[in-house]
């Protein structure tokens, strides 16, 4: 609202508080003067938290569909029958996804400060590659045989790409960012999680064909 | 909380006019992330990255010495109107608009991104 059109068209004067309700007594006992913190918006670690089981709502949307379904396509080809490969690679592609999504709705939420850059998905990028790197090392005994390799490099590509969406999508809920900065960010970042992902899907088709 | 959070640089749309201001220091009062500063009087953009132009700012200047295209910084919102979903969704853009607010017209807030 702006405060001027009310006084001209009511002729009653508007005084803005503070930003939280919670500092509305302490406005008030000031004689409705409000201090420069009561007019910041902060986004402080307890207002972050808050904010993920919505993130992590709106992915589980899309998991319950691709989740099974990767769990399924995994079992197509490779070297062993379909439900061992659905059982080996499948449940790494399943736990790759849900530790991506974690990554990118849990993780870089709670640390957004520390993180490096100001993009968000930059942010989750690099939260999703530490997390990538760590699926990795789970399973560096198989680093020997070439689909597992292949396998382990898709997801190497496909979980930082996917936990970059993801915490791309948490500039939404963030008290900061501007429709400007979120434009320019997503002109970058889309094209290459896109790039990232397709390459990843690429390797892993690449995967159930190879050894 | 630990430091200032802000987003990208050099990239916001706000625009403020010095020659326009009269010094009310309205948009100090609405900025919820103290863009503005007020220094003898004269009124100046002393943070410019850490506006989220939500608008409020310029919707509040009664001398309309402020603009900047209003919005939510919402990928999601930004996701919706590129696949052409528009205000069915939670996250939309519904329209553009540059808001050097108020004077005697009817001009509005821009109601450039709605999100829940």
């Amino acid at each position: 609202m702006a405060a001027h059109q009310v006084k001209r068209l009511s002729g009653f004067s508007v005084t803005y508080g503070p930003i939280k309700a919670a500092d509305i007594r302490a406005f008030i006992d000031a004689g409705l003067k409000a201090t420069p913190s009561m007019r910041r918006k902060t986004f402080g670690l307890r207002e972050r938290l808050v904010l993920i089981p919505v993130e992590l709502a709106e992915a589980f949307k899309y998991a319950l569909i691709i989740v099974p379904a990767v769990f399924l396509l995994a079992g197509l080809g490779g070297p062993g029958t379909f439900w061992a490969n659905a059982l080996h690679f499948g449940l790494f592609a399943v736990y790759a996804l849900l530790v991506a999504v974690f990554a990118g709705a849990v993780l870089t939420p709670i640390l957004l400060p520390w993180l490096p850059g100001r993009a968000f998905s930059m942010k989750g990028a690099l939260v999703g590659l530490v997390a990538a790197l760590g699926l990795a090392f789970a399973r560096a005994d198989a680093w020997g045989q070439l689909p597992e390799r292949l396998d382990i490099l898709a997801w190497m590509l496909i979980v930082p790409a996917l936990a970059a969406y993801v915490a791309m999508n948490f500039t939404g809920a963030s008290t900061y960012t501007s429709l400007s900065g979120v434009k320019r960010e997503m002109r970058v970042a889309v094209p290459l999680q896109i790039i990232a992902a397709v390459a990843g899907i690429g390797l892993l088709v690449g995967s159930r064909f190879a050894g | 909380m630990m430091g200032r959070l802000e987003y990208l640089k050099n990239v916001v749309t706000l625009k403020f006019n010095r020659e326009k201001c009269v010094g009310c220091g309205m948009c100090l009062q609405v900025c919820p992330h103290a863009v503005m500063v007020k220094d003898d009087g004269a009124v100046a953009i002393d943070n410019r990255d850490a506006c989220m132009e939500c608008g409020a700012c310029a919707m509040n200047c009664p001398a309309q010495a402020i603009t900047v295209q209003t919005g939510v910084g919402c990928a999601t919102a930004v996701i919706n109107a590129a696949l052409g979903r528009r205000s069915s969704s939670c996250c939309s853009i519904d329209e553009q608009e540059t808001v050097p607010c108020s004077g005697s017209d009817d001009s509005r807030a821009g109601t450039g991104t709605g999100c829940c």
